[in-house]
């Protein structure tokens, strides 16, 4: 390389350097924001606000504890606006640091924002690039999200550290939690209907109001589901009709049943595995008439109150057949619902156009005629295995 | 003051002067050469019925004295020459008892034999020099920075005829060729050229030959003065020459095709060309099993990718991209941090330089007291920063996890190109989160792409397709008698290992 050559080439290095250096570039390159000036975001509460407004209250969760250990209460950021989007922006104020919505974890829907409708929310959600598809979806019965996340803080815990902790423990086999953004808005697009859990608040009986930042003041418990159409609250699923929404879609692995056998004695069973096939009939003209929910189910004997001896044919298939009875009993609860709602929460619809493409064309069109009348039924088909050598009769003498 | 030192521009040429000494060779011209050097010696010794005596001069400590004494003075001091015949004659048909005695015409010629040890005998009618040089040298022992568990333990020494024994031990071949070049105006450095004829290219050794005949320096007193005129581009941190101490090692180059170079005063030898798998093979992956030989290449190959990549991928994700990191770790990361003043990228270039300066401290000082200043300032001022919270703990788990992994490279000088592209990929981290990181990673890729030694491609080993490409690669040691075709770039007489 010749002087001259090089000399422009050094030239042309340092004015890259000083252009770099000097902030000129921040065009061209990506912003810059070290770790330590953000501000976490891990749960969204979304409630109604004054007038046409929503309320947007962000919680940081137990991010900020210290390396020595000292605790403090999670972050509550709180603002109004016309949308989702100018009140999380209206945040940026309010914190000592950027607030970062990309590790969002939980939204918290109030009650009065779902009767409203969440079609504003869906779009912040579908479009703004810092949200996660993954984020966990929750509506909270008779209160607003704010006071979800304000009653349930205190120094060691948060809201978002329950709902993690719900999520995992409500399913099995390594399952991912099945309310997400992602569902939500696919449900949506398909018809409509999308199920959303139910938290409901509790009294904290170890509140102390002496010591209020020690223990929460209230509790969050899961209760049911919630349905919503289009996009709005039409109703709430509890007991059976939660629990057989829950069977049939394959959701809630750890639901438990209690079968008694007729010498009075309890087994207590838990569902370890759930397939639903859904099986339609349809008559000479393509219609469909009927609809059978078949679910294939397992459940494992974990405790009995007295003595059964389980080696007895007889014994074993009275509580088989308890079993399925009831799995089969809360399918169909939920399948009534459904019905009598004239909502498809289940999405029945679409999984019978995948699995009978010949009739897809006439279940995509005509559904909404022939849903409120097709029988719907369910069935359910199992076994319950025991953990233990079923020669040995259980609890002998008992 | 001139950081790259003073431009050779403006400096008039000062070319060799062939020959060096002229004029024609006599006793008063060599004693000439050597004026006022102290350790030339000389003793003129007169043969019965002589009537002048024999001049024999030498250099005092390059030769040995009794050799000089016994096999040279004795035989000259009862030397009786036929009638007729010419001194020099009578010596080189054996008058004085010596292996290597040669009729000597330059002066040039001359002084070089007696600057490699030989002693020189001033005769009426003419100049003959005998080899009497000592062989005061380091005796063989382990090598110290390519140890192995199941193999040789033989090293390099300082002496070129003994590291060439050492090959010659090993690969007891006659198509083994050494080929002696003398580099440097001033050290005359003896540099001998090894192959294997009928297996090398013989354009390869032939090229080489040329390149060492074509240096003209003041001295030959380090690898790198070598290396830099016998491979090219100069503008590239990696290395092109495997310099090793093993004999085993350098076989084994030879027996793929590979050239060899032993420099005399140096304890190492020099494998060419090298590429990116030459410099990634350890010496023991021959002699693990094969399985487990390639899942310590493949750890090794792991451990460049975090050495070179994870402090500038950490500065990236912490800077600019927090979003990428599990929320846990984020908060993990942002809990430490807390309290520390310094931005990321301040933090790891910062640490980075400080982990270099340590390794530096450490090989410049004596291996006891080196080893104390890592310990004190890997641990104890490490800690003392943690606590002090200049540094979070984070980032120094990611340097310290960096440069150990930087350790598992078996080349040295391959560790140091990976050290400098992994500041250099931490400041573009710094300068443009994971774009800047991607786009050092696609420069770096595209210049060891570009890279080649002596026709064979840098990266040529993972270039390889086909029918090659089965026989074994950089990264999978196939079992030996699978083995059977020699790397392809070198382009060898004799594609195959074995029959």
């Amino acid at each position: 390389m010749t002087g001259r050559k090089k000399g422009w080439l050094l030239l042309a290095l340092g004015l890259g350097l000083y252009l770099l250096l000097s902030g000129y570039s921040s065009d061209l390159l990506p912003w810059s924001r070290d770790i330590t000036q953000v501000k976490l975001m891990r749960t969204m509460a979304l409630d109604v606000g004054d007038g046409d407004m929503v309320q947007v209250t962000l919680s940081g969760g137990l991010q900020q504890q210290n390396q020595d250990g000292s605790d403090t209460l999670p972050l509550l950021l709180s603002r109004q606006g016309l949308t989702v989007f100018g009140s999380v922006q209206a945040l940026q104020t309010e914190s000592d640091g950027y607030v970062e919505m990309g590790h969002l974890a939980d939204c918290v829907i109030g009650e009065g924002l779902a009767r409203e409708g969440l079609e504003g929310l869906a779009d912040f959600l579908e479009r703004d690039f810092s949200m996660r598809l993954g984020t966990r979806m929750f509506l909270l019965a008779g209160d607003t999200g704010e006071n979800a996340l304000r009653l349930t803080a205190s120094k060691t815990t948060a809201l978002t550290e329950r709902l993690e902790a719900i999520s995992q423990n409500r399913t099995y086999g390594g399952k991912d939690w099945p309310f997400t953004v992602r569902t939500y808005l696919a449900e949506t697009e398909d018809n409509g209907v999308a199920l959303l859990p139910v938290l409901e608040l509790a009294d904290n009986p170890d509140y102390d109001p002496e010591n209020r930042d020690e223990r929460p003041e209230r509790e969050i418990h899961l209760t049911g589901l919630a349905c919503l159409v289009d996009q709005k609250l039409a109703g709430v699923l509890t007991g059976e009709e939660s629990r057989g929404a829950s069977l049939l879609s394959g959701w809630d692995q750890l639901d438990r049943f209690e079968v008694e056998l007729p010498n009075g004695t309890v087994a207590g069973i838990r569902l370890v595995l759930s397939q639903c096939r859904w099986e339609p009939e349809f008559d000479e003209t393509g219609r469909l008439t009927a609809v059978t929910a078949r679910l294939e189910v397992q459940g494992e004997l974990n405790e009995l109150t007295g003595w059964a001896d389980l080696t007895d044919a007889e014994v074993l298939e009275t509580l088989e057949q308890g079993f399925l009875r009831q799995v089969a009993s809360l399918a169909q609860a939920a399948l009534d619902r459904s019905q009598g709602d004239g909502a498809d929460f289940l999405h029945i619809r679409r999984q019978l156009a995948f699995q009978c493409p010949a009739h897809s064309t006439r279940l995509l069109t005509d559904w909404e005629d022939w849903f409120p009348t097709v029988e719907l039924r369910a069935a359910a088909e199992g076994k319950v295995e025991r953990s233990y050598d079923v020669d040995l009769p259980m609890k002998e003498g008992a | 003051m001139s950081l790259f030192g003073e431009r050779a521009g403006h400096v008039a040429h000062h070319p060799r002067r062939e020959p060096e000494f002229d004029g024609p060779l006599t006793w008063e011209r060599v004693e000439a050469v050597f004026a006022d050097c102290e350790d030339f010696m000389h003793k003129e010794v007169r043969p019965p019925n002589w009537e002048t005596g024999i001049r024999v001069c030498w250099l005092g400590g390059m030769v040995r004295s009794e050799r000089l004494n016994d096999y040279v003075l004795r035989p000259l001091g009862t030397l009786d020459i036929p009638q007729g015949e010419r001194p020099t004659r009578a010596l080189l048909d054996g008058g004085v008892w010596n292996q290597d005695v040669q009729e000597q015409t330059t002066v040039d010629e001359t002084v070089a034999q007696l600057l490699s040890g030989s002693c020189a005998l001033f005769l009426p009618d003419g100049a003959i020099t005998c080899s009497v040089e000592t062989e005061e040298k380091r005796s063989v022992s382990e090598p110290e920075n390519e140890t192995e568990t199941k193999g040789a333990r033989d090293s390099f020494v300082e002496s070129v005829r003994t590291n060439t024994s050492l090959l010659r031990r090993r690969l007891r071949s006659p198509h083994l060729k050494i080929q002696r070049h003398v580099v440097g105006r001033q050290t005359r450095t003896p540099v001998e050229l090894l192959w294997l004829e009928g297996l090398t290219d013989p354009a390869l050794p032939a090229r080489i030959a040329r390149r060492l005949d074509e240096i003209d320096e003041d001295g030959l007193l380090t690898t790198a003065e070598l290396e830099e005129y016998l491979t090219d581009p100069r503008a590239t941190v990696f290395p092109r020459m495997l310099f090793t101490e093993r004999p085993d090692r350098m076989c084994r180059g030879l027996l793929e095709g590979r050239v060899a170079l032993l420099i005399d005063g140096l304890a190492v030898g020099a494998l060419l060309p090298g590429d990116v798998s030459l410099f990634m093979k350890a010496p023991q992956d021959r002699s693990y099993h094969w399985l487990a030989a390639t899942a310590l290449r493949v750890l090794r190959y792991i451990c460049v990718i975090v050495t070179l990549l994870l402090p500038g991928f950490y500065i990236a994700v912490a800077e600019f991209h927090f979003e990428l990191i599990p929320t846990s770790l984020a908060m993990s990361i942002i809990a430490s941090k807390q309290d520390v003043p310094f931005p990321t990228a301040f933090e790891v270039i910062g640490l980075l330089v400080a982990f270099e300066i340590l390794q530096e401290a450490g090989q410049r000082l004596p291996k006891t007291i080196g080893q104390t200043v890592s310990i004190i300032g890997g641990l104890v001022v490490g800690q003392a920063a943690v606590d002090a919270k200049i540094v979070s703990p984070v980032v120094v788990i990611v340097v310290a996890a960096a440069g150990v992994a930087g350790f598992t490279v078996p080349d040295q000088d391959f560790a140091n190109a990976l050290r400098l592209w992994r500041l250099l990929l931490a400041l573009l981290a710094s300068l443009a989160g994971l774009f800047g990181v991607t786009m050092g990673a696609a420069l770096l890729t595209a210049h060891l792409a570009g890279l080649e030694d002596h026709g064979f491609p840098y990266l040529g080993p993972f270039g390889t397709t086909g029918r090659n490409a089965l026989e074994g690669g950089p990264v999978v040691r196939r079992p030996v008698p699978e083995d059977k075709l020699r790397p392809t770039g070198l382009n060898t007489e004799n594609w195959r290992r074995r029959g």
